[in-house]
């Protein structure tokens, strides 16, 4: 069992580094035969010369703009595991509050970034709520669908005994939406990360959106491509690490032969 | 056998609606479940007789008349239930799966309880196995397990069998008599199969549809233990004809010359 695990991360690993070898060759091949100019694309080594000389500040912004997607997102489990659990237990307010979630979602939650500066300062609280709206719904939702999925006659051999509503939940409802859970997990982490970059962009002093608008302004393109490639490495590993969390929490799960990721 | 019975039904019907209309699922139903019986509901699809078993585990009351429990099934884990599929927690490990009810229900030696239920019917090897491990007929073994662990005086059946191959269901149907002989529970097991009713029952209650009603109560009498031998006696062929005749109709032979 983990040592086909193992070898799926290691297999995962190799093709990646193949993949980003590539992507480096190609990118620096298309500046050499296109003759584009630096401050517009900066060929693969002036960035990794800005990252070096620019880490003594990236660093310190990827952390804030991390934290802050991890914030934003633990909230929106909280938050999205609350409301689905009401939601699930009572079809009246499923129908006030799932309409409203449609229409929240429906909004573009960009154009609220302004109000949540104003309302939240020009601090990291901003960018957590930023985090929160955007990656809220998909964690709701698919909790909700997770939730709903129990087998009804689980559900009645579980009244047969007389577990009781928070036993049935504990036991039946909560394990058995975990799968569906984790896919919305998924799908929410990485657009956490959007979210407090937003954030970041509109209205801040800190983070990595932060230093992607300052170096932008003084046309420092290598030091934004450095800071964009910082922070998607690092929302990947976020994934990954997510990813590692679910094969370990759903093992039970038949081995359905190709993982999705 | 002349005790009070284990449950008794008076005059139960049941209805409900689907798209609109009004469904009589069950009428006039009456019967006694006597203490140590083993009692076979049988009868084509749409007659009642899983709506009869739900009503008798209590997960729906009847729209009219009256269903009296003995307390003793009345108590938490007093009714073990058996689904047509197994119905499983398929994050759980087999032995865990056996050990649910004691999560609700308090017992002592819960684990070697079920260890030894395990062992019973041939699963042993297979306590740390996840169901989707398991083929369908040992994950309804287990299923059966998990339905005896609190030692319940009641153990409902809800064609336990229907959803596995002919040979399998066969060993399933003995393994059964030979836990129902060695235990004394009373159990009411759906079908909608004649030879498992007549196999397994000591009273067979024939079921007809819409409405769902009881048509003929039979004694079963032949002898027991039954096995593969019980196919040969002339008994069981013409109980299972009476069955048929009853179930399939009369008139089906003669309707194509």
């Amino acid at each position: 069992m983990l040592d086909g695990a193992l070898r799926t991360v290691v297999r995962g690993v190799l093709t990646t580094a193949v993949v980003a070898v590539g992507v480096v060759g190609a990118w620096w091949l298309i500046i050499r035969i296109f003759d584009i100019q630096e401050y517009v694309v900066p060929p693969p080594g002036a960035v990794w010369t800005a990252f070096v000389d620019s880490a003594s500040f990236l660093w310190p912004a990827l952390w804030v703009t991390l934290y802050e997607s991890v914030v934003g997102f633990a909230l929106s489990i909280v938050v999205g595991l609350a409301l689905a659990t009401i939601m699930v237990y009572s079809p009246l307010l499923r129908g006030v509050i799932m309409p409203s979630l449609v229409g929240l979602n429906a909004t573009p939650k960009v154009a609220l970034a302004p109000v949540l500066i104003l309302w939240l300062g020009l601090g990291i609280n901003s960018k957590i709520g930023m985090a929160f709206l955007l990656s809220f719904f998909p964690v709701v939702v698919n909790a909700v669908r997770g939730l709903d999925e129990a087998d009804p006659e689980l559900l009645d051999y579980f009244r047969l005994l007389r577990a009781g509503r928070l036993r049935t939940f504990l036991k039946v409802r909560l394990p058995n939406s975990l799968p569906t859970m984790f896919d919305g997990f998924k799908i929410a982490l990485p657009i956490a990360v959007v979210g407090a970059v937003i954030g970041e962009f509109v209205a801040s002093q800190e983070g990595i959106g932060y230093q992607i608008i300052v170096a932008y302004s003084t046309f420092s393109t290598g030091i934004v491509f450095a800071a964009v490639i910082l922070i998607a490495v690092a929302s990947t590993v976020l994934y990954g690490g997510l990813v590692l969390l679910e094969r370990v929490l759903l093992r039970w799960r038949p081995s359905s032969g190709k993982p999705a990721v | 056998m002349t005790a009070t019975p284990l449950l008794s039904l008076r005059g139960v019907s049941h209805r409900y609606r689907q798209s609109g209309r009004d469904v009589q699922a069950l009428e006039g139903v009456s019967l006694d479940v006597r203490d140590g019986e083993f009692l076979v509901l049988v009868g084509a699809s749409g007659c009642g007789k899983s709506t009869l078993l739900r009503l008798i585990a209590g997960l729906m009351p009847p729209t009219t008349g009256e269903i009296d429990r003995q307390p003793r099934i009345d108590e938490r884990g007093g009714i073990g239930m058996v689904f047509q599929r197994p119905v499983l927690m398929p994050w759980r490990s087999v032995l865990r799966n056996v050990l649910v009810p004691t999560e609700i229900v308090s017992k002592d030696d819960a684990k070697q309880a079920a260890l030894d239920l395990l062992a019973r019917t041939g699963l042993s090897e297979f306590e740390k196995a996840y169901p989707h491990q398991l083929s369908g007929g040992m994950q309804q073994r287990v299923a059966i397990c998990r339905a005896l662990l609190t030692d319940p005086p009641l153990l409902l059946m809800d064609e336990p069998f229907g959803a596995l191959d002919a040979i399998t269901r066969e060993r399933l149907n003995l393994l059964l008599q030979q836990i129902w002989a060695d235990t004394r529970k009373t159990v009411v097991l759906v079908t909608h199969n004649i030879e498992e009713a007549v196999l397994l029952a000591d009273r067979i209650v024939v079921m007809s549809p819409r409405p769902g009603r009881i048509v003929e109560v039979i004694d079963n009498d032949l002898p027991r233990p039954r096995g593969v031998h019980s196919y040969q006696d002339p008994g069981f062929a013409e109980l299972g004809v009476h069955l048929r005749s009853l179930i399939v109709g009369a008139d089906t032979e003669v309707s194509h010359a």
